[in-house]
């Protein structure tokens, strides 16, 4: 038996990792690796069952730090502050009077409905009991608080198992699968409001990222570089840390500028990026590359411009807002926090480096023909040469 | 780093940093109070107005010591709305922002404010003429803009409002911000015959945070009246080492006003000369061109560069430059108004720089400008 003195107890609802069949395993060990990681350094234990997890943390550790955590761990469904205390019924009652004293319940406002499990059938009594007295020892308190147990705003659990368990609703987390279960990939991160959210989208299936920035001092700004660190740092809590690439991209544009048709210079961009992007992914052994394009927001990311990059790609390109809509984007922009800092004014690509009449919908064949007419291949690997490496921690 | 940037502030004078000092350390009372330090304080204060006004020539009762500018701007602006009926605001379409920004104010509580257009930085006086009818009340107009340098010509406009005046039996209030002109150009308060004028302190190397209006229209209700301090025009305790430090950079300013003026304006031709010679467009009035500018404020067009990108260019190579105007790069597209109003084709507005010089800018530092903005205009064609 751990020694479990002075440490919290919280239980964790898993969703999709509980369904897995022979590896589910796997998955729960990196979710198990990452939460410690980032409760780290805070001593803690976890005990794994099948569908939830317990996690005990010093009791030094605040509240608000372990919600923190979980709340940006992907793989967990949602979790709540436990109390333990003995398998007796008394000790039991006890325990709930003090639990309900504290939120949820506190208002006493409300419907709720006692729910218990009892997996140690031999407690003196059964799960009905339990929960027909508990739901007494709530209205005695609450007299305002009604029963309802088909939708109940609050519910009192109680578990009977080792020890006895007793909780309240838990606080939703993001679900989704641990980071790490699912390869490696790099983002294309911007400035904008999509890159971030479709690196969080990646990551909530368990692909772990790291980034990658085109900057074009003095045509971009470095309060423009700041805010890619800025949104590579929200990212980090969701990605259990993160690198950041920043490729000097200056001299690259200037050559596009210079030796490619106006109309082209967006995708001729677009293209140099993505070749960028495969040497880097390559280095990294990221297997497939992320990026933000949703289907026909600007005029590189129509289909055929997509198709485009595409073929300029060795590496899988993942678009998971491809078939987003903006708000769609927004608002989870919105719920990771990112929003905030997308929006500031910093442009990450220069006016002088946009056509005023794009090309909607290239050829594929033509404008691979360009961009080899265009020579830029040495530039490029010395762009990949002189990369700027910067690193953020998990620490929520 | 080389500065020129003095149109957006101006660092305090040693002298004016020592009475700062000094009367910070010898006057400790509050002018409002009526024990001996509250009194030493308030002679003081009416000492330096009598100071300012002598410098400023004009009488002491006309002069309110303020925050600032924009201030000064604002107690005039939102005194119209003591008024029991609305009427009608007259202000040039470049008007600084503190002016400008009162149109919803005043729209919204049945006010007419109506900008008038400046094609190429100058309000017609037979433009005021037109836009004068029974209904107004005010006219505001700034005497050098901050944007790009052109100087109204406030006398012929004056004349036609209070010609106007005359011929209807209507009062109408001019209003002039002349934050940009005060110790930079002659200006004569009296002889302009404008009502009200607002006075920025750190424009000429005084104190921030303070200012003047200069009012003698005795109608003038302030609406921030709070403790009755100046006459109940700008309630509030008052910046006494502020006002006083404001004196003395004052006096300097204007002690040296022509010598630095005719530096300034052989600094202003060298750039002048090197912007031209590099092909930008100046778009402030060209110093030949016989119109009347302010040669403190040149304002040129680096097209095909955006102005923030040009900024930093030349900020790599240590000069403090501006786009547009320091009070508005941070909220896109104001400055860039000013241009639009003065009719400026956008590609030259989104490219705008506002270099403003000063005297005591060095020969060698304007040379050196001169040669960062030749040396960039090769590099980044």
């Amino acid at each position: 038996m751990k020694n479990i003195e002075n440490m919290q107890l919280y239980l964790i609802r898993l969703g999709e990792i509980s369904l897995k069949g022979l590896n589910r395993r796997f998955f729960e060990k990196q979710l198990k690796a990452n939460i410690k990681l980032k409760i780290h350094p805070y001593h803690n234990l976890i005990e794994r069952e099948k569908g939830r997890i317990y996690l005990y943390v010093d009791s030094s550790c605040p509240e608000e730090t372990v919600s923190n955590v979980l709340r940006t761990t992907f793989g967990v469904v949602g979790f709540s502050k436990a109390e333990v205390c003995v398998k007796d019924f008394d000790a039991v009652v006890e325990t709930a009077r003090r639990v309900i004293e504290k939120e949820p319940f506190s208002d006493g406002k409300g419907t709720f409905k006692v729910e218990a499990r009892r997996a140690d059938k031999s407690f003196e009594k059964t799960s009905y009991q339990i929960e027909a007295f508990l739901g007494g020892v709530v209205l005695e308190r609450y007299p305002q608080m009604k029963v309802d147990v088909h939708n109940p705003d609050k519910i009192l659990y109680v578990e009977i198992r080792d020890s006895a368990y007793l909780y309240t609703t838990p606080v939703s987390g993001p679900s989704g699968l641990p980071i790490g279960t699912a390869g490696k990939g790099l983002l294309l991160l911007s400035g904008g409001i999509d890159s971030p959210v479709a690196g969080y989208r990646m990551a909530s299936r368990g692909l772990r990222l790291e980034c990658l920035y085109f900057h074009a001092y003095p045509y971009t700004s470095e309060q423009a570089l700041q805010k890619v660190k800025d949104l590579a740092m929200i990212l980090a809590r969701w990605n259990v840390g993160m690198t950041l690439f920043v490729v000097n991209f200056t001299q690259a544009e200037l050559w596009i500028k210079d030796h490619s048709k106006e109309e082209e210079h967006t995708l001729m961009m677009r293209a140099c990026m993505m070749k960028v992007a495969n040497k880097v992914a390559e280095k990294r052994n990221c297997q497939v590359l992320v990026t933000g394009e949703a289907l026909g927001q600007v005029a590189s990311q129509t289909l055929e411009a997509m198709c485009f990059t595409n073929s300029m790609s060795e590496k899988p390109v993942l678009r998971p807002l491809v078939g987003m809509d903006k708000q769609e984007i927004i608002d989870t922009a919105r719920k990771i926090g990112s929003y905030e800092t997308s929006i500031l004014p910093y442009d990450d690509c220069c006016v002088i480096f946009s056509p005023k009449h794009p090309l909607v919908k290239p050829d594929t064949q033509t404008e691979t023909e360009s961009f080899r007419e265009m020579n830029i291949e040495q530039l490029l690997d010395k762009c990949v040469e002189e990369i700027e490496e910067f690193s953020f921690s998990y620490r929520v | 780093m080389h500065y020129f940037d003095w149109s957006a502030t101006t660092p305090i004078s040693e002298s004016a940093l020592e009475v700062y000092a000094e009367v910070s350390r010898s006057y400790p009372g509050n002018p409002s109070s009526s024990h001996a330090l509250g009194l030493e304080a308030k002679n003081r204060l009416e000492e330096e107005r009598k100071h300012i006004a002598s410098l400023l020539n004009v009488s002491p009762s006309t002069v309110f010591f303020t925050s600032g500018g924009t201030e000064s701007d604002s107690i005039v602006l939102s005194s119209l709305l003591n008024s029991p009926v609305p009427g009608t605001v007259l202000t040039s379409a470049i008007e600084h922002s503190a002016v400008l920004e009162f149109r919803n104010t005043l729209q919204n509580n049945g006010w007419k404010f109506i900008s008038l257009r400046c094609p190429g930085g100058y309000l017609a006086p037979e433009a005021v003429r037109e836009a004068l009818s029974p209904e107004v009340r005010m006219l505001c107009i700034m005497s050098v803009n901050n944007v790009t340098g052109t100087v109204q010509n406030l006398n012929e406009i004056v004349s036609v409002v209070r010609a106007y005046s005359k011929e209807t039996g209507r009062n109408i209030h001019i209003h002039c911000d002349a934050v940009q002109s005060i110790g930079k150009l002659p200006f004569d308060i009296l002889l302009s015959d404008i009502d009200s004028c607002a006075i920025s302190a750190h424009k000429f190397f005084g104190p921030r945070g303070v200012g003047i209006l200069y009012n003698r229209n005795k109608g003038l209700l302030s609406l921030s009246k709070a403790g009755g301090q100046e006459k109940g025009m700008r309630g509030g305790t008052e910046n006494l080492p502020g006002i006083c430090a404001m004196g003395k950079a004052l006096e300097e300013a204007l002690s040296s006003l022509e010598e630095n003026y005719r530096t300034v304006l052989r600094y202003r031709k060298m750039v002048e000369e090197a912007v031209l010679e590099c092909g930008y467009t100046v778009l402030s009035p060209l110093s030949d061109s016989g119109q009347a500018f302010s040669p403190y404020i040149l304002n040129i067009s680096v097209k095909p560069l955006p102005s923030e990108v040009y900024l930093r260019i030349l900020g790599d190579k240590g000069f403090c430059l501006s786009a547009g105007s320091a009070c508005s790069t941070n909220s896109r597209g104001k400055a860039e108004s000013v241009l639009e109003a003065m009719q400026i084709k956008p590609q030259d507005r989104m490219s705008s720089i506002r270099i403003s010089i000063c005297a005591k800018n060095t020969e060698e530092e304007v040379i050196a400008l001169c040669e960062a903005i030749r040396q960039t205009a090769k590099e980044f064609k």
